[in-house]
């Protein structure tokens, strides 16, 4: 398959992390707290550049952020919030890892913790920045 | 002055143009040093050597395994006895551009570079056998000549008196040619009587080489006399004058 930004996206968007109660293939605007965990992509990047003297493109280089959103910094306590992020980074690196194998488009990705504001609400968030390459 | 991108580049392999596959060529050219530091001398003194060495190294991407790929062309020519002629030409984006020559070369290094998260490299490096020539073209192969007479004349800033060589590279022939001939022609002035200093003879794709003798003169260009029955041909011409761009 073709790599394009759409596909690379709904692969990413579908794909299958234990605990996520909801994924998204778009950036909500508001989250609820009924799907907490969700999943969803946002801020896609595209690079390419020139690789002969004709000026023939090289790899199509493709970079989206995966965010898992564990829940609200005003919901449970700290603790608890805490030791579902760290659950959800597991959950979220096994997923990539499976996406991966089945997926040869996918060259690495980073992993961090934060927190984001989504609507009106500041919520715990697990943050994948996933590039692949064809 | 400004800076020239080097995307202007070509590489040649024989009759094939891989600067579609290609994204780097260094052209290194060496003297020897002959020390020529004497007793009590205050410090060390050297002269250059006569010897020359030279060699051009190319990079560029795997495409394919077919012949006419950079893969397939470089590995035919590793350690090839056969006669390999590489040309690097730089500045492109002048018609008239300073081209070297790898003279009686073979393919001294092939590397396949596969890094998991880039494309398919590949290297080489081809040695100047018969030394290293420099030139400025006077046809570039993406002008293809499909009927008789003289092209574009390049003024190459002064006349040679001791001859030279000329590179023909025949990279595409439509139809069948057979004893087709392009002439290397000299005139002292642009608008002037251009005499031959040569002629290539060819009936194949190809390197062609001539050599010119005695007087060249400050215009050059090719001047297509014969297409031996083809229809067209696409060639590179490179005109190497001793003394002037030598």
């Amino acid at each position: 398959m073709a790599l394009t930004m759409a596909s690379f996206v709904a692969s990413l968007s579908a794909m299958s992390v234990t605990g996520v109660t909801r994924a998204y293939d778009y950036t909500p605007d508001q989250l609820s707290t009924a799907n907490m965990p969700s999943l969803f992509p946002r801020i896609p990047s595209q690079r390419n550049g020139i690789v002969t003297f004709t000026g023939v493109s090289g790899l199509d280089t493709v970079t989206v952020e995966m965010v898992a959103i564990v829940d609200a910094t005003m919901q449970s306590t700290g603790e608890a919030n805490f030791g579902a992020t760290v659950a959800l980074v597991d959950n979220l690196n096994a997923a990539l890892k499976t996406e991966m194998a089945a997926n040869q488009q996918i060259d690495g990705w980073e992993m961090r913790t934060d927190y984001l504001d989504i609507g009106t609400a500041v919520y715990w968030a697990v943050i994948a920045t996933v590039v692949g390459s064809e | 002055m400004a800076a020239v991108s080097a995307r202007y580049t070509r590489i040649l392999v024989d009759q094939f143009d891989f600067s579609g596959d290609s994204n780097r060529v260094i052209m290194a050219g060496t003297v020897a040093t002959l020390d020529t530091t004497g007793f009590q001398a205050v410090t060390s003194t050297s002269i250059p050597g006569n010897l020359q060495g030279a060699s051009i190294q190319h990079g560029g991407y795997y495409a394919g395994a077919d012949a006419g790929e950079l893969e397939y062309e470089l590995k035919q020519r590793l350690g090839s006895a056969t006669p390999a002629y590489i040309a690097a030409l730089f500045g492109t984006n002048q018609a008239a551009c300073p081209a070297y020559v790898c003279d009686t070369s073979w393919g001294q290094q092939l590397t396949v570079d596969a890094p998991i998260d880039g494309l398919i490299t590949l290297s080489g490096n081809w040695p100047a056998g018969g030394g290293m020539k420099r030139g400025l073209r006077i046809q570039a192969g993406a002008s293809t000549l499909s009927g008789t007479g003289g092209g574009t004349a390049y003024d190459f800033g002064a006349a040679g008196a001791a001859g030279g060589t000329g590179y023909l590279f025949v990279q595409t022939i439509t139809g069948t040619a057979t004893g087709a001939t392009i002439d290397i022609e000299s005139s002292a002035t642009e608008g002037g009587t251009y005499a031959s200093e040569g002629t290539f003879t060819f009936s194949a794709v190809g390197v062609q080489t001539l050599t010119m003798s005695g007087v060249v003169n400050q215009w050059l260009r090719i001047n297509t006399t014969s297409l031996g029955g083809a229809t067209s041909f696409a060639v590179v011409c490179i005109a190497c004058v001793a003394g002037v761009t030598q």
